[in-house]
């Protein structure tokens, strides 16, 4: 798989780490997303579950046997809609050849 | 540090301070490799840009020159990335709107300014700082850029920069967006806005 359609796969059971966030706190988190809902990702870490906030983040996540960095805001949908918006959103984005 | 040009620079241009150039040609297959291709689309109607749109190939940079008409219809196009500059062009405050929302870029060069002088070259000044206004409001991407046909043409980064600066551009932004218009065509690792490979990271 392209690593591209990150962007319209499901999450839940990637790893994913924190790497950019407004609270410093959250800088590191490190794990496997568990559970995700619109706005926010569950991930299972060392030190218990945390929540956190999609937006305004970015992550890094081990996806189609590469490391991407990802935006949040670009992964901010409902898992459902992720696959139509995800494949709008690459369909739109100039130099992304998805065929 | 990157320029836009029409022709094929030699040595001399790399003293400029640039570090690569864009070359637009009609014919990019007949570019070197030692620069970016670029593919200028000169049409007369939206039937003739389209097809010439589909000779594009994945890795040229495509560039559309035409009147209104042509350009409003380049703006909803997929594959152009960038409206290119020339003596004339007319762009109004809808084409700019588009072209934020499909992301195609506006360059404005400074070589139009060159070859013209006297009450035209106010009437462009005029021109320009209108459209760097509505370019300012919308957040569109542009690109400051040389638009040069031969080496006489060329001015140094700084001179370009600071030129427009006084026209009311944002430098530092107009920087950003050729940089991101130029990774999309030579970064393997850049898929997207807020999408990269990162390369060296292993989990």
């Amino acid at each position: 798989m392209r690593p591209e359609f990150v962007l319209a796969h499901e999450w839940i059971g990637l790893e994913v780490e924190v790497v950019e966030s407004p609270n410093p706190c959250e800088i590191g988190i490190r794990g496997v997303v568990v559970d995700e809902t619109m706005n926010t990702l569950r991930i299972k870490t060392e030190k218990g579950l945390k929540t956190v906030a999609k937006k305004g983040r970015t992550f890094r996540v081990k996806f189609a046997g590469k490391v991407l960095r990802v935006k949040g805001d670009l992964i901010a949908f409902r898992p459902e809609d992720r696959i139509k918006k995800g494949i709008l959103m690459l369909k739109r984005a100039k130099g992304v050849w998805l065929w | 540090m990157i320029d836009f040009v029409r022709f094929v620079p030699d040595s001399r241009a790399y003293n400029l301070g640039f570090e690569r150039f864009v070359v637009f040609s009609e014919n990019p297959s007949e570019l070197p490799d030692s620069v970016l291709k670029g593919y200028l689309i000169r049409a007369e109607n939206g039937k003739e840009l389209i097809e010439k749109l589909r000779r594009a190939k994945r890795n040229w940079m495509v560039g559309v020159i035409g009147d209104l008409k042509v350009i409003r219809s380049a703006v909803m196009r997929w594959r152009v990335d960038l409206i290119l500059d020339f003596p004339g062009r007319e762009m109004d405050y809808v084409t700019v709107k588009m072209a934020k929302e499909k992301d195609v870029a506006i360059e404005i060069s400074i070589s139009k300014f060159l070859n013209s002088e006297g009450l035209r070259r106010l009437r462009l000044v005029e021109e320009t700082i209108d459209l760097i206004r509505i370019v300012r409001k919308f957040d569109a991407p542009f690109v400051l850029t040389s638009g040069a046909s031969d080496f006489y043409e060329m001015r140094p980064k700084r001179q370009i920069m600071e030129f427009f600066e006084i026209l009311g551009a944002d430098v530092e932004r107009a920087e950003r967006w050729m940089e991101r218009l130029v990774r999309r065509y030579t970064d393997p690792n850049y898929i997207m806005d807020g999408l990269e490979i990162e390369e060296n990271f292993k989990f």
